[in-house]
């Protein structure tokens, strides 16, 4: 943002829309201008990132939230797919969830995951944290065009 | 010869009828015997049948509390940040009453968090396929204080330790009991900064570790009392706490094979010694 390079697009693939809403509100607090998309499923993830019906003209985004329990085929399958397609693999995946599994960190990273955070149980922390990401992955690092 | 036959035949028939009897008595001793055997046979397996059910039953409270307390975590989590999203957003903007409304709703939310954080750590006791090995109790009371060093600079307290030993524990629950018993000390100190002693003396095989402090003490009468789970003695304003950190720390001693105790004999000028053993190394 800091670079006036405009808004970047996030995906966030969340089923608890509880949790969408805190991540919503954390974006509108600190006044993150970057567009957040909200897509419950891994089957949708996956329809968005490839425009496909009824997501014809998604726009590609500079980073994926990505949860790991999800209905149909939970986030673990998603990040998989997605590192096997060529064009997808070079988007930035943060793993951003409420397991704190061992096997689940590990398996994330196995799976060339960006980065993997436990959604904080405080809901400052938890606000703070996603300006974090925000920030480190769109303002911070450089990410291919 | 008559009356020697007579005789012979009088003691002949004494002999038969105290064999009769004593061979009776036998019988029934043995019998008794018999039955008392399988009495004792039917108590110690019903003894051990007890044994297994309490085992079974306790087990089953332990994975209880942790389910409970893991499972309660994700829908609070919901309660307590939309609480405080409300409080975020419309505090001040509605009117006094509801403005106390979602202060106590989040107080309330954020103490069960607590509550449950702190369950869910009792509950893990114990819980893992981790053997105990040889720990630094020194490298334990270094990581408390690092925990605990907001606390610590907040009240000025001042903490000795002398020589600690190696001992028979896993290092984060250690480092748990020495947190526990620190923030105690700290919490606990009355007006003046808290001083806080550690300390370690052999026993044998066993350490004997004591953690002393001059606070505001705890009444003989309450020696026990304190160990138990929720238990608090103080008002909840005047000293914040969900009632675990003892309980926790006597559930990590026992669990390495020791014991914690309140030391009663120093308590009358104000000063609180915690004393806990730990196994050491054998081959010292």
């Amino acid at each position: 943002m800091s670079e006036g390079l405009g808004a970047v697009d996030v995906l966030l693939v969340e089923d608890d829309e509880g949790d969408a809403l805190i991540i919503r509100e954390a974006f509108e607090y600190y006044k993150i201008r970057n567009r957040l998309h909200v897509v419950t499923d891994g089957e949708e993830a996956l329809h968005f990132l490839r425009g496909e019906p009824p997501y014809t003209g998604a726009p590609r985004p500079g980073l994926i939230l990505l949860d790991v329990n999800l209905p149909r085929r939970d986030g673990l399958d998603v990040l998989a797919e997605l590192k096997r397609d060529p064009d997808l693999l070079v988007l930035p995946v943060v793993m951003l969830t409420s397991s704190r599994a061992e096997e689940d960190i590990l398996r994330s990273y196995a799976l060339h995951a960006n980065a993997y955070v436990s959604k904080p149980v405080d809901f400052e922390q938890f606000i703070e944290a996603i300006r974090q990401i925000d920030d480190f992955f769109l303002t911070l690092v450089r990410l291919p065009r | 010869m008559t009356v020697v036959a007579v005789v012979c035949a009088v003691v002949a028939v004494c002999l038969a009828v105290l064999s009769l009897v004593l061979t009776t008595r036998l019988r029934r001793a043995r019998a008794q015997l018999a039955q008392d055997q399988s009495v004792a046979q039917d108590e110690q397996s019903s003894l051990q049948a007890r044994a297994a059910d309490l085992q079974r039953s306790n087990a089953e409270l332990e994975q209880f509390a942790y389910l409970a307390s893991h499972d309660l975590q994700e829908p609070l989590r919901k309660v307590a940040s939309f609480c405080q999203l409300l409080q975020r957003r419309y505090a001040g903007k509605l009117d006094a009453r509801a403005d106390q409304y979602i202060e106590f709703a989040v107080d309330g939310a954020k103490r069960m968090q607590a509550l449950i954080n702190d369950l869910l750590a009792f509950s893990r006791v114990g819980q893992t396929e981790i053997q105990p090995s040889l720990v630094s109790s020194d490298t334990a009371l270094t990581q408390a204080k690092a925990n605990l060093a907001e606390e610590i600079e907040k009240s000025g307290a001042t903490i000795e330790a002398g020589h600690l030993p190696l001992v028979l524990a896993e290092l984060p629950l250690l480092t748990a009991v020495f947190q526990n018993l620190l923030s105690n000390a700290i919490k606990f100190s009355g007006p003046a900064p808290p001083r806080i002693v550690v300390a370690a003396r052999q026993d044998g095989r066993q350490w004997q570790f004591s953690v002393t402090d001059h606070g505001i003490g705890v009444e003989p009468r309450y020696a026990d009392r304190i160990f138990v789970l929720f238990q608090r003695l103080n008002e909840r304003s005047a000293y914040p706490g969900t009632g675990v950190g003892l309980a926790m720390c006597r559930k990590i001693v026992e669990y390495f094979g020791g014991r914690i105790w309140l030391d009663t004999s120093s308590s009358p000028d104000g000063t609180t010694r915690f004393c806990f053993t730990l196994p050491g190394d054998d081959d010292e």
